[in-house]
């Protein structure tokens, strides 16, 4: 292990908190609360206060604490890529781990008060140091797969936290639906990390951004899609579980089921925006796909918008929130999705403070009319008097939420739409000397959504705080403030939710934060892309708009008027759009359906078939047979037949998969050699075999001239000048045109597209081509096989098709006959015409 | 290559049919007179009581599993004997291994109480 | 002389057996036998551990030896994995059997017996050996899983497990057979020489591969060859559920790679598409479905763990069906399987024994609803396990499941195909794996439930610190054990 005397604070940012987890966890458990409070809380402090630390001290670069060799991923022929153990910080990742300890810190003191009366207060503090360690660690990480055992950490640390009520079934089913929907992310990003290990072979984010070179290779395998779109892809899906997003943004909603302290921590500042912090970290491969980004930009406004429409209709305090946590989430990817990752990371630092102070405002207000797991807004009301200072701290969180000027909120979500306005205007977005286009329709699109979700952004954030705090008391508690400790988080997060947008502000000695951040990630747009004002205009109007409704509409109201205003619409939104059902059936259901057979199977299943059906069987065998029968031994003997006869059925019958080959003027057959396996083949039809009876030995033949089928040829089109693998044409007697996909878009002749001029058909054996095209003479050409003709930048060849009756005899004399067609030259793999079929 | 067993399959076969032949040439050709006695079972002469189904003592096993591996024990023993020599030491240092083993193994199950009767 | 040093953890078993027996039988006083054999199974652990560090491929051993009993580094990898189940569920056992006043030596000493017979076995060089191997591990199961002779379930999975045993052994013993009709041969170097000369009837060689392959399937437990394993593993005693789900898997796996590797490695037979490659993909597929969706409506924790063991077996026919294309990495990564794998449900079940106490036997989830909150750093290993067992990292599951995978992935075709569906399917896992976790940490027993009351005992814990130390250290360090799994996966291509 080595490191400067700065890096070892990484270590110590990231282990503090572990050790917090281990003592109060393991050792207080029946120690007074005030040892409890006092470790876990100054664990996270040592935590923030490293953190700090090494941030300052970060001049220019990066620090970085180097471990041990962790393992090494192997590749194949002894080569591998090596997986340190090692921490890193750079403006990045030191904003993060700043935020996350200084919050963290905030939050444990909070909950000192909030969990006063818990019982299983040691076990809480210890579950939620353990989350600020895994935290640090996916922050802190210098390689992606110590970034995925932190990505790990928090989820699990999460859904302890979701299930830690557990006095009715649905928090557990709340915490269990958290963890899968997280796991099915994981195996995005799992198959990510194999992608960019195997193209760059490296894991490490230092060398990745030096190696992003590597996916400028426009072409890759996977469905058409370039390495960097798939990559992109596979990483914003798992960001999709993890931040929340549509298609998987259901668990959030439900987390909500854990301590107010936790969402906030959790489920609002911290963990849900490691997904914007992952593609911040990836941004260097991000910025290479148009196409990953587009989806990004649209995924995130759409969910920005639909979540924000739902929650203008929640009722509860904290699923309000949820939601609004959600739609937020949305802004900072559609940010991304302009490849604007500093204005995401930006928003992600901002909305920290807003969205953490706003759950712990709602947190003080449950613990002030004793509400269990969710306040409940028709029950709230006019707690301004009694809460001081929750009530105003909450309204500091709400204008910020909501975008009010000058308070946090509003610089960074100025920088999403100056953003997007930006790419709006500009297709070409310049990425590292890469363009980088997005459809200016999806560019507009999302502004639109994006100002809809503005606008209830403002709607909601007014309407909580009108519904809590104003109006007549909708509630018979007698509240009361909680102690200093919930204070204290709620007035510095307040004057964090004010001051923390200026911070991005170009003033002297603050410019240091925003330009080292986007020295790091890789922004696509530069840094003064503006709309000019049309962006502010556009979010200050949501909000005027927007908060004007709410404080028409709520302003000394005792009723909720929204639901029979919108009607119907409300009823839907409500339900969140019928996803969650919808989800139930599509996915539950079915799984929870095959269980049960699966399980029915061994029981009853292979019974029902082998031995219920023919019952003459039942009566057969003794007593103890049939006592052991109810224990199934003779079907599982039974299943083991089957299974037997199903892995003999396996080589009954020899598989043939024929490849036809083409070197230079030669056609090879190629067929697999295999254990047991000979060949006879029969070129031509004609009936007798080439090769005479089937030979072991045969692996490659080649298709002599006689394997030619009389009247049949078949047209080849060489789209480049030299050497291309050139594109079968299969014709019969009846004229077909050529387009554009046969020719190849060089030789459509421009104002030509759509209807082609060529028609081309087979007539005694012989292609026949008529060109038709402008300018020209009609034309008509007989091509006869070996001969070629050149139209435009195309060259066509007639060729004779042949055929071959290939057979193939396994070592039980079983024969499998595929019979084919493929023309003598064509690309390597000819399409193969004429199945298989078995003959005993 | 199944034409090398042919004789084997042979052989069954002959075995199989001349058994089948001498059983029933006995059983149609030769004279039936049947008394009572004649159909009781051979008991060696005791009368017989009781039904068929008794459920002869546990011990009958164990007594007859150690019988079978000392019967293996003394199987194994003549083919080496046999060719003692010519396996020199080692021959008889695997020979005394498998020995000792089955010599513990008695001594345990001699010592936990297997081969008394009543215990 | 060298022989016997090179195969002394084989030794030391038989050796020491022999003489605990005697000791056993004679001695006037109780004998600690728990105590005996559990310091046997250390000591074998070390030297077979020393070997591997040391010399792990011995050369100018005599060919009587090695003919018969494979003496490389995959040989004292086995041998390591092999014990140190062993010792885990004989541990367990010592706190077990006593606890539940079922205390009787000869269990230790079936036990010992077993572990002997699966080393042989994981080493067979020969068919013959190989099935006297598999008979003295399975007899000696049988007789561990009767031993509770006045319990039913017992003894109905004692004969479940016994008739379809020997049906099994049956159908490998023909294919074993078969083979030596076919090439004249009964060591793996003969039949394999015998094929790759081309003197081998084809005919009969498919034959032998298809009956031993059944008779392998069934002993790992994998579908449609599972049928017996959640009853036989629910009707056994904890302490020898823990040892037959992994002491009788991997040393029938590690037959399984010799026999494969060896005399089915011929590269025709290994074909990707014509081969068995596609075969036993399609047994790994079927087990992972089976295991893993089995394992969903189980309550029972022993039922539960045998359907993970069938969906485990199917992850590492995963890694089998990628030999032909990576043989090193796909044989690494098998190996170094098996030590996780043994980690984790050696742990499990050892967490398992721990919780209960007389009259009072965790048996389904709802037993051990709470007991986190109780006992939180008891209840520690078992959430630990089953972390393991899901592949969470930085455990010893993790790094087991992504080495298989990743073999699977540089196979390509249909094998990535394969490793991806793995990947989806251990998701699936977490909803029975974590429903544990859930019912030890963060949930409360219903009112007037009968809660677990852990025993206290010096052996279960040791086994549990044991465990947990593997599974942990293998997560957070698992250069040094894939770096060992890989010099013994070359063991069996030099």
């Amino acid at each position: 292990m080595h490191g400067t005397p700065l890096a070892i604070a990484l270590l110590v940012a990231v282990l503090a908190p572990l050790a917090g987890a281990i003592v109060s966890g393991l050792f207080l458990r029946n120690a007074p609360k005030k040892a409890v409070s006092l470790v876990s809380v100054s664990a996270v402090f040592v935590s923030f206060v490293a953190a700090a630390i090494a941030y300052v001290g970060l001049d220019e670069g990066s620090l970085r604490f180097e471990g041990y060799r962790w393992f090494t991923i192997p590749l194949g022929g002894g080569q591998g890529v090596p997986i340190e153990f090692a921490l890193s910080m750079d403006a990045l990742s030191g904003m993060m781990a700043v935020m996350v300890a200084g919050i963290a810190t905030l939050i444990h003191l909070f909950s000192v008060g909030y969990m006063a009366e818990e019982e299983s207060y040691a076990r809480y503090f210890a579950y939620l140091n353990l989350f600020t360690f895994a935290m640090q660690l996916l922050v802190l990480a210098a390689n992606l797969p110590l970034l995925f055992v932190g990505w790990e950490g928090v989820g699990l640390c999460s859904y302890l936290l979701i299930g830690f009520w557990h006095q009715n079934l649905a928090y557990e089913a709340a915490a269990r639906k958290a963890f899968i929907v997280n796991r099915v992310g994981d195996v995005a990003v799992l198959v990510g990390m194999f992608l960019v290990a195997s193209l760059t072979g490296t894991l490490d984010f230092e060398a990745l951004s030096q190696r992003a070179g590597v996916f400028d290779v426009p072409a890759f395998g996977v469905l058409g899609m370039t390495a960097a779109t798939a990559v992109s892809l596979l990483f914003f899906w798992g960001a999709t579980a993890k931040s929340a997003q549509i298609p998987l943004y259901v668990w959030l909603p439900d987390a909500m089921a854990g301590p107010t302290p936790v969402s906030a921590l959790i489920h609002a500042a911290t963990m849900v925006t490691s997904g914007v912090y992952l593609s911040a970290r990836m941004s260097p491969i991000f910025v290479k796909s148009s196409a990953a980004l587009t989806v990004i930009l649209l995924v995130g406004a759409a969910t920005a918008l639909l979540a924000g429409l739902v929650a203008l209709t929640q009722d509860r305090m904290k699923k309000v929130l949820a939601f609004s946590t959600v739609s937020q989430l949305g802004f900072m990817f559609a940010a991304v999705g302009v490849g604007a990752f500093s204005a995401a990371m930006f928003h992600v630092f901002t909305h920290a403070f807003f969205k953490a102070l706003l759950f712990l405002g709602a947190g003080s207000v449950m613990h002030a009319v004793h509400a269990h797991g969710d306040a409940e807004l028709d029950r709230l009301g006019g707690l301004r008097k009694a809460l001081p200072v929750t009530s105003l701290t909450f309204l500091v969180g709400a204008l910020s939420l909501a975008g009010v000027p000058l308070l946090a909120g509003f610089f960074s979500k100025e920088q999403i739409l100056h953003a997007l306005f930006g790419a709006a205007g500009n297709a070409q977005l310049a990425a590292g000397g890469v363009a980088v286009s997005i459809p200016s329709w999806a560019a507009t699109t999302a502004i639109v959504f994006l100002a809809l979700a503005a606008l209830s952004t403002a709607f909601y954030s007014l309407k909580l705080y009108l519904r809590t705090f104003t109006g007549e008391p909708r509630h018979d508690a007698e509240p009361h403030e909680g102690g200093l400790e919930m204070k204290l988080p709620l007035v510095l997060l307040a004057v964090g939710a004010v001051l923390a947008g200026y911070l991005w502000l170009p003033a002297e000695g603050l410019e240091r934060f925003a330009e080292s951040l986007r020295a790091v990630v890789r922004d696509a747009l530069p840094v003064e892309a503006h709309g000019g004002a049309l962006p502010m205009i556009v979010g200050l109007g949501a909000l005027a708009i927007g908060a004007g409704l709410a404080v028409a509409l709520y302003k000394g109201k005792a009723e909720d008027p929204l639901p029979a205003k919108l009607g119907a619409f409300y009823r839907a939104a409500y339900q969140n759009f019928g996803v969650d059902a919808l989800y139930d059936r599509l996915f539950v259901r079915p799984v929870a359906a095959i269980s049960r057979f699966v399980r029915s199977f061994d029981f009853e299943t292979i019974d029902g078939l082998f031995v219920g059906i023919p019952s003459g069987l039942a009566t057969v065998g003794s007593k103890a047979v049939r006592q052991l029968q109810g224990s199934t031994v003779h079907s599982h003997a039974l299943g083991m037949v089957v299974g037997l006869v199903l892995v003999f059925g396996y080589f009954g019958y020899p598989r043939l998969e024929v490849t036809i080959r083409h070197e230079g003027a030669r056609t090879v057959l190629e067929v697999p050699p295999s254990f047991g396996y000979s060949y006879r083949v029969d070129f031509g039809g004609d009936g007798t075999y080439e090769t005479g009876d089937f030979r072991a030995d045969l692996t490659a033949l080649a298709v002599p001239p006689s394997a030619a089928k009389k009247d049949r040829v078949v047209l080849l089109v060489h789209r480049e000048p030299l050497d291309s693998e050139p594109v079968e044409v299969w014709l019969d007697e009846h004229p077909r045109e050529l387009g554009e996909r046969e020719l190849g878009a060089d030789f459509i002749p421009p104002g030509a597209r759509g209807a082609l001029p060529i028609m081309a058909w087979i007539e005694d054996g012989a292609v026949k081509l008529r060109t038709n095209l402008p300018g020209d003479e009609p034309e008509e050409r007989e091509l006869r096989p070996g001969q070629s003709h050149r139209i435009g930048a195309a060259r066509l060849v007639a060729t004779g098709v042949a055929f071959a009756r290939v057979e193939v005899k396994n070592a039980f004399g079983h024969v499998t006959v595929q019979e084919l067609e493929f023309p003598f030259r064509g690309r390597a793999r000819t399409a193969v015409r004429g199945g298989s079929r078995r003959i005993p | 290559m199944f034409s090398a067993y042919l004789p084997l399959f042979l052989m069954v076969a002959v075995a199989i049919v001349v058994a089948l032949v001498l059983w029933s040439a006995a059983t149609f050709l030769g004279p039936k007179n049947p008394t009572p006695e004649k159909l009781t079972p051979y008991e060696s002469g005791a009368d017989s009581t009781g039904t068929q189904g008794v459920r002869p003592s546990v011990k009958f096993y164990v007594a007859a599993i150690l019988f079978v591996i000392f019967d293996v024990e003394a199987v194994f023993l003549y083919p080496w004997a046999s060719v003692f020599r010519e396996l020199g030491w080692l021959g008889l240092a695997e020979m005394l291994t498998f020995l000792v083993v089955l010599g513990v193994t008695l001594a345990y199950a001699w010592k936990k109480g297997a081969l008394e009767w009543v215990k | 002389m060298t022989a016997l040093f090179a195969l002394a953890p084989l030794v030391l078993l038989l050796v020491g057996g022999l003489l605990i027996m005697l000791v056993d039988a004679f001695a006037k006083e109780r004998v600690e036998v728990s105590a005996l054999v559990s310091t046997l199974l250390g000591a074998s652990f070390v030297v077979a551990a020393g070997s591997l560090l040391a010399d792990p491929n011995p050369s100018g051993l005599p060919a009587e030896i090695t003919r018969y009993l494979a003496v490389d580094a995959t040989g004292y990898f086995t041998d390591v994995v092999l014990t140190v189940a062993a010792l885990i569920a004989t541990l367990a056992a010592g706190s077990y059997l006593r606890e539940h006043e079922l205390e009787r030596p000869e269990i230790y000493l079936l036990l010992l017996l077993s572990t002997f017979g699966a080393m042989v076995l994981a080493r067979a060089a020969d068919l013959i050996v190989l099935f006297i191997g598999l008979e003295t591990m399975s007899l000696a199961v049988y007789g561990m899983i009767a031993m509770r002779r006045n319990n039913a379930r017992s003894i109905e999975a004692a004969t479940k497990y016994f008739l379809l045993g020997s049906f099994a052994a049956a159908i490998f013993l023909f294919g074993a057979a078969l083979l030596y009709g076919a090439t004249g041969g009964t060591s793996i170097a003969a039949i394999r020489d015998a094929i790759r000369g081309g003197h081998a009837e084809p005919a009969l060689v498919m034959l032998g591969l298809v009956f031993t392959l059944a008779g392998f399937a069934f002993k790992v437990a994998a579908a449609p060859f599972h049928g017996w394993a959640p009853d036989a593993y629910e009707g056994a005693m904890i302490p020898v559920t823990g040892f037959m789900s992994v002491v009788v898997k991997a040393a029938a796996f590690a037959s399984l790679l010799r026999v494969f590797t060896g005399v089915f490695g011929d590269p025709l037979l290994m074909h990707p598409t014509t081969g068995w490659p596609t075969l036993v993909a399609a047994l790994a597929l079927l087990s992972m479905l089976v295991g893993n969706l089995g394992a969903l409506g189980q309550k029972n924790i022993k039922r539960i763990l045998a359907f993970s063991g069938i969906a485990h077996a199917g992850y590492v026919l995963v890694g089998f069906a990628s030999l032909h294309a990576v043989p090193e990495d796909a044989t690494a990564a098998i190996l170094y399987y098996f030590l996780a794998y043994a980690g984790g449900t050696g742990l499990a079940l050892a967490s398992l024994v721990a919780f209960g106490s007389k009259g009072l036997e965790a048996v389904d989830v709802d037993d051990l609803v709470g007991l986190g909150k109780r006992h939180p750093l008891l209840a520690l290993p078992m959430a630990i396990a089953m972390l393991s067992l899901l592949g969470i990292p930085p455990t010893a599951g993790f790094f087991a499941k992504l080495f298989l995978f990743q073999a699977a992935a540089q196979a390509g075709g249909i094998f990535a195909w394969l490793a991806l569906a793995g990947v989806a399917l251990s998701v699936v896992s977490g909803f029975y794996y974590l429903r544990i976790v859930v019912a030890l940490y963060a949930s409360e027993p219903a009112e007037g439930a009968v809660v677990a009351r852990p025993m206290r005992s010096g052996y279960v814990l040791l086994a549990m610190v044991f465990g947990s130390a593997l599974v942990v250290k293998l997560g957070v360090m698992p250069g040094l054990y894939l770096d060992l799994a890989l010099e013994a996966g070359r063991g069996l291509f030099h």
